[in-house]
């Protein structure tokens, strides 16, 4: 580091009354502490020779203490005059900080002093030291985000530890706050878990612009925001899995949009308009992701979503009203995101790809499931697809708004938790118990039917349980239950009972609500 | 004005950066399979014997349990060893005295010897019957100290008690004629619960006349043989470890640091950021730099927060509006009066001290492993052993797995690569605590007038526990502690190499040395002063057991640098005060009890 350098932060530094210790010197500058020290030395001595008395120095001494009976505990005391100092003084080393105008003072305490050296300089004399420790927590950041620092700056670091331990801790709270989040929203997941991703990881982000690229010239008119989060897993999945993998999923996709296109048609009917939005975003999302996996699915898709679409321009108006229907459908994903932000917390950065991995090609399936509705949903409508695309543009600013919607949490075995009206008698602050009802959320067994009460209209319970999976079953009612065989078979009923809220199978549809709700 | 002082020597990139010294840490317990482990890196460690555990598992985590089977276990184990070595002891004495196993059963005026427990009859001390029986209030502080003129000392065991006299046990002292009346000096520094054996005779008072007393001894040290190639030749040419001339360059350091006090709302203490760089090897030269790069780890051992001071003045009322005394006294009896929120202050609460300790701790995480203990003021239980803090309280750095939160009587056991290839590696054995049994212990003794008698004292407290095989033996009658059922976890099964105390007031080391056959048990006794108030910090060799100690301080400015001053001169304003005379409330050792009760309040 060129002396110019050097100087000139000093000046600047003193110039704008800051103080400069050498720890901060070395940490703003990259240079070795005792380097540091030197090159506050040298400043030092410079303005002092030039007569300027623009800077005040701290210095530090180290060395030998000599001992000073007197002065210490050591009180003058018949009993403790037995030499018996062995017991209750040890070789001392001394490290004192003093300000420029004591240090002879000081040296003078001084049995052998092995160093003295610059701790800062300041404008001005410093007269509480706790000026000093102003700048610590910027060098604590500072060494925090650049372990490599340890080195350069000349820390003794010991073999035990491992340096990717504050970083890494740092990068994981990131992730296990966007996996989090994740799990209980799909739509508010999608962005921030893009955002972590793309921090934390390189290939990621590369990858996002040429797959949003694509996706956006195959389908201006689609929202953005659904395909970031899309993206995200993908491009997850493509790093990780293998070609086959991809393959495989890239069938599916094909198979599945094939699927939907029955699937859609009672979601229409039945969806109200209230809550478009979400199952766009969704959808969207999912769209994405299967662009991002293969591109010669997405033509493909792109074809299924459009009959799909045309088959139904009231789409957007039935999803909303199944809006719950969709949540649920998201809950599948929820666990599988817990799972990765599980692993993450694994110390090695591996595991934690892995992980993300895993949990991307299980969504990127489900997408491949919802994305042909999302399709057919954004060409359909115009203007909301308009607003979508102009979100494109700036996806990070649409995550956040949406994120703040409402949430609903997910119990562990990433089915949505019910809400549960309860009351509680507590004593206020007057005095008085007080009865007052409040919900809560509670888990939801699998095997329970998912609270349908709420908005009833087309869950159907029934199906759901009928597959293995509740919650992917639920999820494929009113969307897309084409995965597996079952599934399609269910969604096949739906679609024939669809109209009238689907023919119901059980008598639990009796006690549901009807939609207009 | 100028000052003289050179340059430091730039370090060269061609030079190797200095290194850390490492330690490893060698399984205490069984249970971890990691001790098969062990045996690659050092072939010695394991046939060492287990250590035990001061954790409290769930299943044992209940209080319904009596804390007679304390006693009973303690006596029932403990009983051997004392017999053994009195046996030892008292072969040839003349008249060869009978031992009686029941303290009941003794015969009159005829040569005898008994085991039992000490109980220490003093009217001063705290006494639980006393509190279940007062119908009305709390009662009053404990004093700081226990001791008095009538102050009885007893033998007990199953059986029953006998009061036991004689000039080894206690004297009357009469003092200066300053003093009020004399005191009942507690010769032999007895505390309740040490067992041991007793040779006299009783009287016809039915009280035991004294001739000698006998302890269980030093427990084995196994890792003696372990180091004892090395032990033997530095044991020879250096009976005083702590001078520091037989100290090389290559040993291994531990760090030992108590009572950081990080206090809020002070602004980060100086003293605490030299320390931190001194440790990191960022402060003073490159001699200093390269001599604590052999400090391996750092113990912190108590005391890291200072305790929180309640007062009645802040304190919000229900609607949260704080009010000055005369406002509250009008509010008497209204609704928000009622709801008074007491001790919890939400306006001047902070999460500040937590935080700045995390931080601290993260920047001695990122160089070094750290064990951390808690302490007497620290947010974690009162009773004895106290368990370790949640690693989550500190954030970042409790991502490192070489940070470790441990419980407060604690054992480690490390092992340090010996300086030549040709040696085995050196290892020790820990045993650290927050320096709560001694302090308790302190409080039986007459107090000591000046501060290094007291130091003295509290190594011959600490000496005495090791060889009464028992760490805490006021536990569970002054000293709080967990209704143990089935075992009492302060009995010393080995002897530490180091045993190091948190919390005194000042610095003071020993080394306690026994020896039994051609064996030497030696034992590094080591009191680590309140770093708040002395801004030191203890350096312990592995290899040779030397101490050192190094100060921080701050010098001509005010703001932190005031703490270590005014440290500095209220140990000199007590030792006037401390003449020996009875013991004055305000006097140091006051200071963590009456806190207790405070803190114990959380």
């Amino acid at each position: 580091m060129s002396n110019k350098t050097v100087d000139d932060y000093l000046t600047k530094q003193l110039i704008e009354g800051n103080i400069v210790t050498f720890r901060s010197l070395s940490r703003h500058l990259s240079l070795h502490v005792n380097v540091a020290k030197n090159e506050l030395a040298k400043f030092y001595r410079k303005s002092s020779d030039g007569g300027q008395s623009a800077v005040v120095a701290t210095f530090l001494l180290s060395g030998q203490s000599a001992p000073r009976r007197d002065e210490d505990e050591m009180e003058v005391d018949e009993r403790s005059v037995e030499d018996d100092f062995s017991e209750t003084r040890a070789p001392e080393t001394r490290i004192v900080i003093v300000g420029e105008k004591e240090v002879d003072g000081a040296r003078a305490a001084f049995l052998k002093l092995n160093t003295i050296h610059v701790y800062s300089l300041s404008p001005s004399g410093i007269r509480d030291a706790s000026h000093l420790c102003d700048l610590t927590d910027k060098l604590r950041l500072i060494d925090g985000e650049k372990p490599e620092m340890a080195k350069v700056a000349g820390r003794v670091v010991s073999e035990n530890i491992k340096v990717c331990g504050p970083a890494f801790s740092l990068l994981r709270r990131h992730n296990d706050v966007y996996t989090a989040k994740s799990t209980q929203r799909w739509q508010s997941t999608r962005r921030p878990t893009i955002a972590g991703p793309s921090n934390a990881k390189a290939s990621e982000p590369k990858e996002q612009p040429k797959e949003t690229a694509e996706v956006k010239a195959k389908e201006e008119a689609t929202k953005a925001k659904p395909k970031a989060t899309g993206k995200l897993d993908f491009s997850k999945a493509t790093t990780k899995a293998n070609k086959e993998k991809m393959k495989e999923e890239a069938e599916k996709n094909k198979k599945v949009v094939v699927k939907e296109e029955t699937p859609e048609p009672r979601s229409k009917e039945k969806a109200m308009a209230e809550k478009r939005e979400e199952l766009f975003r969704s959808k969207s999302l999912k769209r994405k992701s299967q662009a991002v996996m293969l591109s010669e699915s997405e033509d493909e898709k792109e074809g299924t979503s459009k009959r799909a679409s045309e088959a139904k321009s009231n789409v957007r108006v039935k999803k909303r009203a199944i809006l719950s229907d969709d949540e649920e459908d998201e809950a599948p994903p929820p666990p599988k995101s817990r799972k990765a932000s599980g692993k993450a917390k694994a110390p090695e950065v591996d595991a934690d790809l892995q992980a993300m991995m895993d949990v991307d090609d299980d969504q990127v399936e489900r997408v491949s499931e919802q994305k042909p509705a999302a399709t057919e949903q954004t060409e359909e409508e115009t203007d909301p697809v308009d607003d979508d695309v102009q979100m494109d543009d700036i996806p990070p600013v649409q995550k956040k708004k949406r994120k703040t919607k409402k949430e609903v949490p997910r119990g562990r075995n990433g089915l949505r938790k019910k809400r549960v009206v309860k009351s509680r008698m507590t004593t206020d602050a007057k005095g008085y118990m007080v009865t007052e009802d409040y919900s809560e959320y509670e888990s939801v067994d699998e095997e329970e039917p998912e609270p349908a009460p709420t908005k009833g209209k087309e869950k159907t319970p029934k199906e759901a349980k009928g597959t293995g999976s509740a919650s992917t079953s639920k999820a494929s009612k009113p969307k897309a239950p084409e995965k597996t065989a079952s599934k399609a078979s269910v969604s096949a009923k739906s679609k024939t009972g669809d109209s009238a809220k689907g023919g119901q199978k059980g008598i639990s549809a009796f006690f549901t609500k009807p939609k207009g709700k | 004005m100028t000052i003289d002082f050179d340059l430091l020597p730039e370090p060269s990139t061609s030079k190797e950066p200095v290194k850390r010294a490492v330690t490893t840490i060698i399984p205490t317990t069984s249970d971890s399979k990691s001790a098969s482990s062990s045996k690659k890196t050092s072939s010695t460690s394991t046939d060492l014997p287990n250590l035990p555990s001061f954790r409290i598992d769930k299943a044992h985590r209940s209080y319904k349990h009596q804390y007679s089977n304390i006693y009973f276990v303690r006596l029932r184990i403990l009983r051997q060893y004392v017999e053994e070595s009195a046996k030892k002891r008292w072969a040839d004495v003349p008249g060869n005295p009978l031992y009686v196993p029941r303290v009941l059963e003794i015969v009159k005026t005829k040569l005898c010897w008994i085991v039992g427990t000490v109980y220490m009859d003093m009217p001063l001390k705290p006494n639980i019957l006393e509190d279940i029986s007062r119908e009305h209030g709390l009662p009053p502080l404990p004093p700081a100290n226990y001791s008095s003129i009538s102050d009885k000392i007893m033998l007990e065991d199953e059986s029953g008690r006998i009061l036991l006299q004689g000039d080894l046990i206690q004297t009357l002292i009469n003092e200066d004629s300053a003093e009020r009346t004399g005191t009942n000096a507690n010769v032999s520094g007895l505390v309740t619960g040490v067992i041991l054996a007793a040779l006299g005779k009783e009287t016809q008072n039915g009280e035991f006349e004294v001739v000698d007393l006998c302890y269980g001894g030093m427990p084995p040290q196994p890792s003696l043989e372990a180091s004892k190639d090395e032990d033997e030749m530095d044991v020879d040419n250096q009976p005083d470890a702590s001078s520091s001339s037989e100290e090389k360059d290559t040993d291994t350091w531990i760090a030992f640091v108590s009572g950081l006090s990080i206090n809020e709302p002070s602004p980060a203490d100086v003293s605490t950021q030299l320390l931190i760089e001194y440790l990191s090897g960022e402060a003073a030269g490159l001699d200093d730099q390269v001599s604590t790069s052999r400090i391996s780890r750092l113990v912190i051992a108590g005391d890291s927060l200072a305790s929180m001071v309640v007062t009645g003045k802040g304190e919000a009322d229900a609607d949260g509006i704080k009010r000055s005394i005369k406002e509250k006294k009008e509010m008497v009896g209204t609704k928000i009066a009622r709801g008074r929120k007491y001790g919890y202050d939400s306006t001047t609460f902070s999460p500040h001290p937590t935080r700045a300790l995390s931080a601290h701790l993260l920047d001695l995480g990122r160089v070094m492993p750290v064990h951390i203990l808690p302490g007497e003021h620290d947010p974690a239980g009162t009773i004895l052993p106290q368990q370790p803090f949640p690693r989550g309280m500190f954030g970042d750095v409790s991502a490192f797995p070489t940070f470790s939160s441990e419980t407060n009587p604690t054992w480690v056991r490390l092992s340090a690569p010996s300086p030549s290839p040709s040696k085995q590696d050196i290892t020790r054995t820990f045993l650290v605590h927050s320096g709560q049994p001694v302090n308790d212990m302190f409080k039986y003794l007459p107090s000591p007038a000046s501060s290094s008698t007291r130091v003295r004292a509290k190594l011959d407290l600490a000496e005495s526990s090791l060889r009464w095989r028992h760490i805490a033996p006021t536990a569970p009658d002054t000293l709080w502690c967990h209704p143990y059922f089935d075992r009492d976890p302060f009995i010393l099964e080995q002897t530490p190499d180091i045993y190091a105390i948190g919390g005194q007031e000042s610095f003071g080391t020993r080394l306690v040395e026994e020896f039994e056959d051609e064996d030497i048990k030696r034992c590094r006794i080591v009191l680590l002063p309140s770093f708040a108030k002395t801004g030191t910090l203890v350096l312990v060799n592995m290899r040779t057991l030397g101490v050192k100690t190094v100060k921080f301080a701050v010098k001509g400015m005010t703001g932190d640098g005031q703490d270590v001053e005014i440290a500095d001169e209220t140990v000199k304003k007590e030792e006037p005060e401390a003449e020996p005379r009875m013991r004055s409330p305000d006097s140091p050792d006051s200071i963590p009890d009456s806190s207790n009760p405070a803190s114990q309040m959380y």
